[in-house]
Protein backbone atom coordinates (compact mmCIF):
# COMPACT_ATOMS: atom_id res chain seq x y z
CA UNK A 1 0.00 0.00 0.00
CA UNK A 2 2.61 2.83 0.83
CA UNK A 3 4.71 1.62 -1.38
CA UNK A 4 2.16 2.24 -4.16
CA UNK A 5 1.32 5.66 -3.13
CA UNK A 6 5.27 6.53 -3.25
CA UNK A 7 4.90 5.50 -6.88
CA UNK A 8 2.00 7.72 -7.17
CA UNK A 9 3.27 10.75 -5.19
CA UNK A 10 7.19 10.02 -7.11
CA UNK A 11 5.33 10.13 -10.94
CA UNK A 12 2.83 12.97 -9.86
CA UNK A 13 6.29 15.31 -9.10
CA UNK A 14 7.75 13.55 -12.39
CA UNK A 15 4.64 15.09 -14.32
CA UNK A 16 5.11 18.29 -12.51
CA UNK A 17 8.49 18.58 -14.21
CA UNK A 18 7.47 18.45 -17.87
CA UNK A 19 4.48 21.10 -17.56
CA UNK A 20 3.91 23.09 -14.73
CA UNK A 21 6.99 23.91 -13.27
CA UNK A 22 8.20 24.70 -17.29
CA UNK A 23 5.57 27.68 -16.81
CA UNK A 24 7.45 28.90 -13.89
CA UNK A 25 11.16 28.40 -14.53
CA UNK A 26 13.10 31.17 -14.96
CA UNK A 27 13.75 30.30 -19.17
CA UNK A 28 10.92 30.60 -20.35
CA UNK A 29 10.88 34.18 -19.09
CA UNK A 30 13.94 35.14 -20.94
CA UNK A 31 16.30 34.70 -18.42
CA UNK A 32 19.64 32.82 -19.29
CA UNK A 33 19.44 31.10 -16.44
CA UNK A 34 18.32 27.45 -16.17
CA UNK A 35 16.42 25.75 -13.82
CA UNK A 36 16.54 21.90 -14.21
CA UNK A 37 13.11 21.11 -12.23
CA UNK A 38 14.21 17.33 -10.78
CA UNK A 39 12.02 16.66 -7.70
CA UNK A 40 11.60 13.14 -8.92
CA UNK A 41 15.36 12.85 -8.23
CA UNK A 42 14.63 14.85 -5.13
CA UNK A 43 12.09 12.52 -4.13
CA UNK A 44 14.18 9.24 -4.68
CA UNK A 45 16.93 10.37 -2.67
CA UNK A 46 14.84 11.56 0.10
CA UNK A 47 12.70 7.70 -0.49
CA UNK A 48 16.33 6.50 0.27
CA UNK A 49 17.43 8.85 2.93
CA UNK A 50 14.69 7.98 5.54
CA UNK A 51 14.27 4.21 4.60
CA UNK A 52 16.82 1.77 2.58
CA UNK A 53 19.42 2.88 0.11
CA UNK A 54 18.25 -0.22 -1.95
CA UNK A 55 14.81 1.07 -2.20
CA UNK A 56 16.81 4.53 -3.25
CA UNK A 57 18.48 2.37 -5.97
CA UNK A 58 15.51 0.51 -7.65
CA UNK A 59 12.98 3.99 -7.75
CA UNK A 60 16.04 5.48 -9.16
CA UNK A 61 16.77 3.41 -11.76
CA UNK A 62 12.66 3.16 -12.26
CA UNK A 63 11.99 6.81 -12.50
CA UNK A 64 15.51 7.27 -14.59
CA UNK A 65 14.33 5.18 -17.41
CA UNK A 66 11.11 7.05 -17.10
CA UNK A 67 12.86 10.41 -17.68
CA UNK A 68 15.02 8.27 -20.71
CA UNK A 69 12.03 7.14 -22.82
CA UNK A 70 9.79 10.28 -22.28
CA UNK A 71 12.32 12.84 -23.02
CA UNK A 72 15.57 11.69 -23.80
CA UNK A 73 17.68 11.46 -26.67
CA UNK A 74 19.19 8.07 -25.67
CA UNK A 75 17.81 5.82 -23.30
CA UNK A 76 20.23 4.76 -19.98
CA UNK A 77 21.96 8.33 -18.78
CA UNK A 78 19.36 9.31 -16.30
CA UNK A 79 18.32 5.33 -15.36
CA UNK A 80 22.40 5.26 -14.43
CA UNK A 81 23.08 8.81 -12.92
CA UNK A 82 19.28 8.43 -10.70
CA UNK A 83 20.03 5.19 -9.44
CA UNK A 84 23.63 5.88 -8.61
CA UNK A 85 22.24 8.81 -6.56
CA UNK A 86 19.47 6.86 -5.08
CA UNK A 87 21.93 4.46 -3.54
CA UNK A 88 24.37 7.33 -2.75
CA UNK A 89 21.68 9.19 -0.40
CA UNK A 90 21.45 6.40 1.09
CA UNK A 91 24.58 5.84 2.73
CA UNK A 92 24.31 8.91 4.13
CA UNK A 93 21.53 7.98 6.58
CA UNK A 94 24.09 6.03 9.00
CA UNK A 95 26.64 9.36 8.93
CA UNK A 96 23.99 11.63 10.16
CA UNK A 97 21.26 12.45 12.41
CA UNK A 98 18.00 12.47 10.39
CA UNK A 99 16.08 15.66 10.45
CA UNK A 100 14.65 18.41 7.65
CA UNK A 101 17.70 19.97 7.17
CA UNK A 102 20.36 17.28 6.75
CA UNK A 103 17.69 15.74 4.46
CA UNK A 104 18.03 18.96 2.32
CA UNK A 105 21.87 19.49 2.60
CA UNK A 106 22.41 15.47 1.46
CA UNK A 107 19.35 16.27 -1.62
CA UNK A 108 21.63 19.05 -2.90
CA UNK A 109 24.92 17.71 -2.99
CA UNK A 110 23.24 14.91 -4.79
CA UNK A 111 21.23 16.74 -7.29
CA UNK A 112 24.77 18.30 -8.15
CA UNK A 113 26.29 14.65 -8.79
CA UNK A 114 23.31 14.20 -10.61
CA UNK A 115 23.36 17.23 -12.85
CA UNK A 116 27.28 17.31 -13.49
CA UNK A 117 26.88 13.21 -14.35
CA UNK A 118 24.09 13.19 -16.71
CA UNK A 119 25.68 16.57 -18.31
CA UNK A 120 29.24 15.04 -18.34
CA UNK A 121 27.71 11.94 -20.20
CA UNK A 122 25.16 13.73 -22.55
CA UNK A 123 28.62 15.63 -23.19
CA UNK A 124 30.77 12.78 -23.86
CA UNK A 125 28.18 11.26 -26.55
CA UNK A 126 27.51 14.67 -28.00
CA UNK A 127 23.83 15.01 -27.52
CA UNK A 128 24.83 18.03 -25.99
CA UNK A 129 27.52 20.68 -27.21
CA UNK A 130 27.21 23.80 -24.23
CA UNK A 131 30.70 24.06 -22.53
CA UNK A 132 31.56 22.96 -19.16
CA UNK A 133 31.37 26.96 -17.89
CA UNK A 134 28.22 27.78 -19.04
CA UNK A 135 26.72 24.42 -17.98
CA UNK A 136 28.07 25.08 -14.43
CA UNK A 137 27.62 28.36 -14.18
CA UNK A 138 23.97 28.44 -15.32
CA UNK A 139 22.37 25.14 -15.45
CA UNK A 140 23.86 22.95 -13.04
CA UNK A 141 24.68 25.62 -9.86
CA UNK A 142 21.10 27.32 -9.83
CA UNK A 143 19.73 24.26 -10.22
CA UNK A 144 21.01 22.62 -7.27
CA UNK A 145 20.13 25.82 -5.17
CA UNK A 146 16.30 25.85 -6.60
CA UNK A 147 15.81 22.02 -6.30
CA UNK A 148 17.45 22.16 -2.79
CA UNK A 149 14.59 24.81 -1.69
CA UNK A 150 12.08 22.63 -3.65
CA UNK A 151 13.08 20.10 -2.09
CA UNK A 152 11.60 20.81 1.37
CA UNK A 153 7.93 20.19 0.38
CA UNK A 154 9.37 16.94 -1.14
CA UNK A 155 10.82 15.82 2.06
CA UNK A 156 7.47 16.91 4.10
CA UNK A 157 5.39 15.16 1.34
CA UNK A 158 7.45 12.00 2.01
CA UNK A 159 7.59 11.61 5.47
CA UNK A 160 4.30 12.23 6.15
CA UNK A 161 3.69 9.11 3.53
CA UNK A 162 5.91 6.55 5.29
CA UNK A 163 4.04 7.96 8.97
CA UNK A 164 0.74 7.71 7.70
CA UNK A 165 1.24 4.17 5.91
CA UNK A 166 4.27 3.23 7.54
CA UNK A 167 4.36 4.10 10.83
CA UNK A 168 6.83 0.71 12.09
CA UNK A 169 9.78 1.71 10.25
CA UNK A 170 9.87 5.50 10.98
CA UNK A 171 9.98 5.00 14.42
CA UNK A 172 12.46 2.06 13.97
CA UNK A 173 14.81 4.16 12.02
CA UNK A 174 14.63 6.77 14.59
CA UNK A 175 15.14 4.85 17.81
CA UNK A 176 18.53 3.46 15.60
CA UNK A 177 19.50 6.95 15.56
CA UNK A 178 18.53 8.46 19.15
CA UNK A 179 20.71 5.01 20.89
CA UNK B 1 43.99 -11.16 -7.61
CA UNK B 2 41.37 -11.72 -10.30
CA UNK B 3 38.96 -13.76 -8.12
CA UNK B 4 39.17 -11.30 -5.44
CA UNK B 5 38.06 -8.35 -7.76
CA UNK B 6 34.80 -10.77 -8.77
CA UNK B 7 34.50 -10.89 -4.97
CA UNK B 8 33.75 -7.68 -4.47
CA UNK B 9 30.63 -7.53 -5.60
CA UNK B 10 29.34 -4.09 -5.46
CA UNK B 11 32.58 -2.46 -7.69
CA UNK B 12 32.05 -5.60 -10.20
CA UNK B 13 28.21 -4.61 -10.30
CA UNK B 14 28.96 -0.77 -10.71
CA UNK B 15 31.16 -1.68 -13.87
CA UNK B 16 28.96 -3.89 -15.23
CA UNK B 17 26.41 -1.09 -15.29
CA UNK B 18 28.54 1.33 -16.54
CA UNK B 19 29.34 -0.94 -19.34
CA UNK B 20 25.76 -1.55 -19.77
CA UNK B 21 24.77 2.12 -19.90
CA UNK B 22 27.83 3.02 -22.84
CA UNK B 23 26.28 0.00 -24.66
CA UNK B 24 22.85 0.82 -24.71
CA UNK B 25 23.47 4.94 -24.85
CA UNK B 26 25.16 4.06 -27.96
CA UNK B 27 22.82 1.45 -30.09
CA UNK B 28 19.64 4.42 -29.30
CA UNK B 29 21.23 7.19 -29.16
CA UNK B 30 20.93 10.06 -32.28
CA UNK B 31 18.74 8.90 -35.56
CA UNK B 32 16.79 6.38 -35.28
CA UNK B 33 13.97 4.77 -37.71
CA UNK B 34 10.84 3.99 -35.83
CA UNK B 35 10.40 4.13 -31.74
CA UNK B 36 10.09 0.04 -30.45
CA UNK B 37 6.54 -0.50 -29.07
CA UNK B 38 7.08 -0.76 -25.24
CA UNK B 39 8.99 2.93 -25.55
CA UNK B 40 5.88 3.97 -28.14
CA UNK B 41 3.45 2.61 -25.03
CA UNK B 42 5.36 4.62 -21.93
CA UNK B 43 5.39 7.79 -24.48
CA UNK B 44 1.35 7.67 -25.45
CA UNK B 45 0.25 7.40 -21.79
CA UNK B 46 2.53 9.66 -20.08
CA UNK B 47 1.60 12.37 -22.84
CA UNK B 48 -2.07 11.76 -22.43
CA UNK B 49 -1.35 12.38 -18.36
CA UNK B 50 0.73 15.32 -19.68
CA UNK B 51 -2.57 16.71 -21.45
CA UNK B 52 -4.71 16.80 -18.93
CA UNK B 53 -2.26 18.35 -16.46
CA UNK B 54 -1.13 20.95 -19.41
CA UNK B 55 -4.23 22.57 -20.42
CA UNK B 56 -5.64 24.11 -17.37
CA UNK B 57 -2.00 24.91 -16.59
CA UNK B 58 -1.53 27.28 -19.99
CA UNK B 59 -5.26 28.46 -19.74
CA UNK B 60 -3.97 30.24 -16.24
CA UNK B 61 -0.36 31.23 -17.91
CA UNK B 62 -2.32 32.48 -21.34
CA UNK B 63 -4.87 34.73 -18.96
CA UNK B 64 -1.73 36.04 -16.92
CA UNK B 65 0.22 36.73 -19.87
CA UNK B 66 -3.10 38.93 -21.28
CA UNK B 67 -3.59 40.80 -17.94
CA UNK B 68 -0.29 41.94 -17.70
CA UNK B 69 -0.43 43.13 -21.64
CA UNK B 70 -3.70 45.76 -21.08
CA UNK B 71 -1.31 48.74 -20.58
CA UNK B 72 0.34 48.12 -24.13
CA UNK B 73 -2.25 47.55 -25.58
CA UNK B 74 -4.03 50.65 -26.62
CA UNK B 75 -0.55 51.83 -27.98
CA UNK B 76 -0.26 48.86 -30.30
CA UNK B 77 -4.13 48.97 -31.40
CA UNK B 78 -3.02 52.61 -32.90
CA UNK B 79 0.45 51.02 -34.47
CA UNK B 80 -1.82 48.31 -36.01
CA UNK B 81 -4.69 50.51 -37.30
CA UNK B 82 -1.82 52.56 -39.07
CA UNK B 83 -0.38 48.75 -40.28
CA UNK B 84 -4.09 47.88 -41.33
CA UNK B 85 -4.27 50.42 -43.98
CA UNK B 86 -1.17 49.59 -45.70
CA UNK B 87 -1.97 45.92 -45.14
CA UNK B 88 -5.51 46.68 -47.23
CA UNK B 89 -3.54 48.14 -49.63
CA UNK B 90 -1.18 45.48 -49.96
CA UNK B 91 -3.93 42.88 -50.25
CA UNK B 92 -5.64 44.48 -53.20
CA UNK B 93 -2.19 44.54 -54.84
CA UNK B 94 -1.77 40.49 -53.87
CA UNK B 95 -5.21 39.64 -55.10
CA UNK B 96 -4.53 40.99 -58.31
CA UNK B 97 -1.16 39.14 -58.30
CA UNK B 98 -3.01 35.95 -57.80
CA UNK B 99 -5.24 36.06 -60.41
CA UNK B 100 -2.59 36.86 -62.73
CA UNK B 101 -0.51 34.14 -61.93
CA UNK B 102 -3.93 31.65 -61.96
CA UNK B 103 -4.32 32.74 -65.70
CA UNK B 104 -0.57 32.26 -66.17
CA UNK B 105 -0.64 28.84 -64.65
CA UNK B 106 -3.61 27.65 -66.66
CA UNK B 107 -1.87 28.73 -69.53
CA UNK B 108 1.39 26.63 -69.13
CA UNK B 109 -1.11 24.17 -68.23
CA UNK B 110 0.50 23.61 -64.05
CA UNK B 111 -1.79 22.24 -61.72
CA UNK B 112 -1.16 23.33 -58.33
CA UNK B 113 -2.80 19.65 -56.64
CA UNK B 114 -0.18 19.16 -53.84
CA UNK B 115 -0.94 21.88 -51.69
CA UNK B 116 0.69 22.32 -48.22
CA UNK B 117 -1.59 21.56 -45.22
CA UNK B 118 -1.23 22.59 -41.55
CA UNK B 119 -1.76 19.96 -38.45
CA UNK B 120 -2.12 22.09 -35.41
CA UNK B 121 -1.46 20.32 -32.07
CA UNK B 122 -0.70 21.81 -28.85
CA UNK B 123 2.51 21.23 -26.88
CA UNK B 124 2.01 18.70 -24.14
CA UNK B 125 5.75 18.74 -21.92
CA UNK B 126 8.79 19.89 -22.42
CA UNK B 127 12.11 17.83 -21.77
CA UNK B 128 12.86 19.75 -18.11
CA UNK B 129 16.61 19.49 -18.82
CA UNK B 130 18.16 22.34 -21.56
CA UNK B 131 21.05 19.84 -22.44
CA UNK B 132 18.72 19.05 -25.29
CA UNK B 133 15.90 20.97 -27.01
CA UNK B 134 12.81 18.69 -26.76
CA UNK B 135 9.17 19.56 -27.15
CA UNK B 136 6.28 16.14 -26.82
CA UNK B 137 3.11 17.25 -28.70
CA UNK B 138 -0.38 15.72 -28.89
CA UNK B 139 -0.30 14.41 -32.32
CA UNK B 140 0.98 11.58 -33.88
CA UNK B 141 1.66 9.61 -36.62
CA UNK B 142 -2.44 8.59 -36.59
CA UNK B 143 -2.83 12.38 -37.71
CA UNK B 144 -0.70 12.16 -40.58
CA UNK B 145 2.78 13.22 -38.74
CA UNK B 146 5.85 11.44 -40.33
CA UNK B 147 9.72 11.77 -38.98
CA UNK B 148 11.35 14.86 -40.44
CA UNK B 149 8.38 16.87 -40.85
CA UNK B 150 8.88 21.19 -40.30
CA UNK B 151 7.05 22.02 -37.48
CA UNK B 152 5.84 26.10 -37.22
CA UNK B 153 3.93 28.83 -34.82
CA UNK B 154 2.43 31.42 -36.37
CA UNK B 155 5.75 33.54 -36.22
CA UNK B 156 8.17 31.40 -38.18
CA UNK B 157 10.09 27.53 -38.15
CA UNK B 158 10.69 26.12 -34.87
CA UNK B 159 11.96 22.55 -35.28
CA UNK B 160 11.40 18.94 -36.56
CA UNK B 161 9.60 16.04 -36.05
CA UNK B 162 12.54 13.60 -34.85
CA UNK B 163 9.78 10.79 -33.37
CA UNK B 164 6.03 9.57 -33.61
CA UNK B 165 4.10 7.42 -32.06
CA UNK B 166 0.45 7.00 -32.92
CA UNK B 167 -1.01 9.66 -30.71
CA UNK B 168 2.23 11.87 -30.10
CA UNK B 169 5.60 13.41 -31.40
CA UNK B 170 8.76 14.68 -30.31
CA UNK B 171 10.12 17.98 -31.76
CA UNK B 172 13.83 19.15 -31.62
CA UNK B 173 13.76 22.50 -31.60
CA UNK B 174 16.54 24.65 -33.56
CA UNK B 175 17.82 26.00 -30.74
CA UNK B 176 19.06 22.45 -29.84
CA UNK B 177 23.11 22.23 -29.92
CA UNK B 178 22.98 18.89 -30.08
CA UNK B 179 24.41 16.81 -33.96
CA UNK B 180 21.13 17.56 -35.79
CA UNK B 181 21.10 17.35 -40.37
CA UNK B 182 21.77 20.89 -41.45
CA UNK B 183 18.31 22.57 -43.19
CA UNK B 184 18.67 23.90 -46.46
CA UNK B 185 17.66 27.23 -46.61
CA UNK B 186 17.69 30.65 -48.66
CA UNK B 187 18.36 34.32 -48.12
CA UNK B 188 16.17 36.43 -50.39
CA UNK B 189 18.82 39.46 -51.17
CA UNK B 190 18.00 42.19 -54.20
CA UNK B 191 19.02 39.80 -57.16
CA UNK B 192 17.65 36.47 -55.81
CA UNK B 193 18.06 33.09 -53.29
CA UNK B 194 21.63 32.61 -51.70
CA UNK B 195 21.63 29.37 -50.66
CA UNK B 196 23.00 28.47 -47.74
CA UNK B 197 22.74 25.70 -44.64
CA UNK B 198 21.06 26.68 -40.84
CA UNK B 199 23.51 24.30 -38.52
CA UNK B 200 23.72 24.71 -34.72
CA UNK B 201 22.65 27.37 -32.49
CA UNK B 202 24.60 29.84 -30.88
CA UNK B 203 23.37 30.20 -26.82
CA UNK B 204 25.38 33.02 -26.32
CA UNK B 205 24.12 35.16 -29.08
CA UNK B 206 20.47 33.46 -29.41
CA UNK B 207 21.36 33.52 -32.84
CA UNK B 208 21.18 30.80 -35.66
CA UNK B 209 24.30 29.59 -37.56
CA UNK B 210 23.92 29.84 -41.41
CA UNK B 211 27.12 28.25 -42.76
CA UNK B 212 28.30 27.94 -46.31
CA UNK B 213 27.14 30.82 -48.27
CA UNK B 214 29.04 31.72 -51.53
CA UNK B 215 31.38 34.54 -50.37
CA UNK B 216 29.94 36.91 -53.87
CA UNK B 217 26.57 37.06 -52.47
CA UNK B 218 25.70 40.52 -50.94
CA UNK B 219 24.05 40.11 -47.42
CA UNK B 220 22.64 42.87 -45.59
CA UNK B 221 21.29 42.91 -41.45
CA UNK B 222 17.29 42.25 -41.80
CA UNK B 223 16.88 40.59 -45.06
CA UNK B 224 14.69 37.15 -44.89
CA UNK B 225 15.66 33.41 -44.59
CA UNK B 226 13.44 30.67 -45.20
CA UNK B 227 13.66 27.45 -45.74
CA UNK B 228 14.52 26.14 -49.50
CA UNK B 229 12.30 23.51 -51.14
CA UNK B 230 15.01 21.96 -53.03
CA UNK B 231 15.37 20.14 -49.48
CA UNK B 232 13.78 16.34 -49.61
CA UNK B 233 12.33 16.74 -46.13
CA UNK B 234 11.35 20.57 -45.16
CA UNK B 235 8.26 22.59 -47.59
CA UNK B 236 10.03 25.22 -48.70
CA UNK B 237 9.72 29.09 -48.57
CA UNK B 238 8.91 28.81 -44.44
CA UNK B 239 10.34 31.85 -42.60
CA UNK B 240 13.25 31.14 -40.19
CA UNK B 241 14.42 34.45 -39.33
CA UNK B 242 16.48 37.61 -40.41
CA UNK B 243 19.83 37.90 -41.27
CA UNK B 244 21.85 40.04 -37.77
CA UNK B 245 25.37 39.69 -38.64
CA UNK B 246 27.42 38.44 -41.33
CA UNK B 247 30.86 37.28 -40.55
CA UNK B 248 33.46 35.09 -42.86
CA UNK B 249 33.68 31.50 -42.48
CA UNK B 250 35.86 29.27 -41.48
CA UNK B 251 37.18 28.49 -44.37
CA UNK B 252 38.04 31.83 -45.32
CA UNK B 253 35.89 30.92 -49.21
CA UNK B 254 32.30 31.48 -47.76
CA UNK B 255 30.55 33.53 -45.55
CA UNK B 256 28.92 32.50 -42.52
CA UNK B 257 25.55 34.68 -41.06
CA UNK B 258 23.84 34.81 -37.55
CA UNK B 259 20.47 34.41 -38.21
CA UNK B 260 18.28 35.61 -35.17
CA UNK B 261 15.13 33.34 -35.60
CA UNK B 262 11.32 35.09 -36.39
CA UNK B 263 9.72 32.18 -33.86
CA UNK B 264 10.00 32.69 -29.81
CA UNK B 265 10.73 29.22 -28.88
CA UNK B 266 9.80 29.65 -25.01
CA UNK B 267 6.47 29.31 -23.84
CA UNK B 268 5.29 27.31 -26.67
CA UNK B 269 1.33 26.36 -26.76
CA UNK B 270 -0.21 25.82 -30.05
CA UNK B 271 2.52 25.09 -33.27
CA UNK B 272 1.76 23.37 -36.38
CA UNK B 273 3.04 20.89 -38.41
CA UNK B 274 3.54 21.10 -42.13
CA UNK B 275 2.58 18.10 -44.36
CA UNK B 276 4.06 18.67 -47.73
CA UNK B 277 2.31 15.96 -49.52
CA UNK B 278 5.40 16.27 -52.91
CA UNK B 279 7.72 16.08 -50.03
CA UNK B 280 5.98 12.28 -48.59
CA UNK B 281 6.08 11.25 -52.79
CA UNK B 282 9.83 11.95 -52.81
CA UNK B 283 10.45 10.00 -50.11
CA UNK B 284 8.17 6.73 -51.11
CA UNK B 285 9.35 7.25 -54.39
CA UNK B 286 13.48 7.14 -53.28
CA UNK B 287 12.13 4.30 -51.18
CA UNK B 288 11.37 2.81 -54.48
CA UNK B 289 14.25 3.38 -56.18
CA UNK B 290 16.55 1.94 -53.26
CA UNK B 291 14.88 -1.43 -52.96
CA UNK B 292 14.85 -1.88 -56.88
CA UNK B 293 18.66 -1.24 -56.48
CA UNK B 294 19.20 -3.59 -53.70
CA UNK B 295 17.06 -6.18 -55.48
CA UNK B 296 19.52 -5.30 -58.59
CA UNK B 297 22.55 -6.12 -56.85
CA UNK B 298 21.22 -9.30 -55.52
Amino acid sequence: MAAWILVGFLSFLFLLEGTVLQLLAPQTWGSDIVWIPQLAVSGVIIVSLLRDRRLGLIYGFCFGLLHDVVFGDAIGVYAFTTAAVGYFGGLFSRQFVSGPIVALLVTGLNQGVHLTMSYAWFRLFGVTRIGWEDALGLHIVPSILLNTLVAFPVYLGVQWIFKRFHPHSVQMFHSKIRK
Amino acid sequence: MFFRFFGNRRLFALLVSVILLIVIMGMTRGEREGVTWPEAAVKNSVAWVDSLLSTPVFGVSNWLEEWGEIGTLRAENEKLEKKMDRYLKLKARVDQLQQENKELKKAVRYTGENQLNFITARTVARSPDRWNNRVVIDRGSEDGIRKDMPVITHEGLIGRITATTGHMSDVQLLTDTGSAPGIAAHVQTKNGNVFGLIEGYDTEKKRLLMKKLPSGAKLKKGQMVVTSGMSDTFAGDLLIGTVDEVTRGEFGVDQKVYVKPAARFERLDYVMVVRDPTKLQLKKHQEELDSREGNGGE
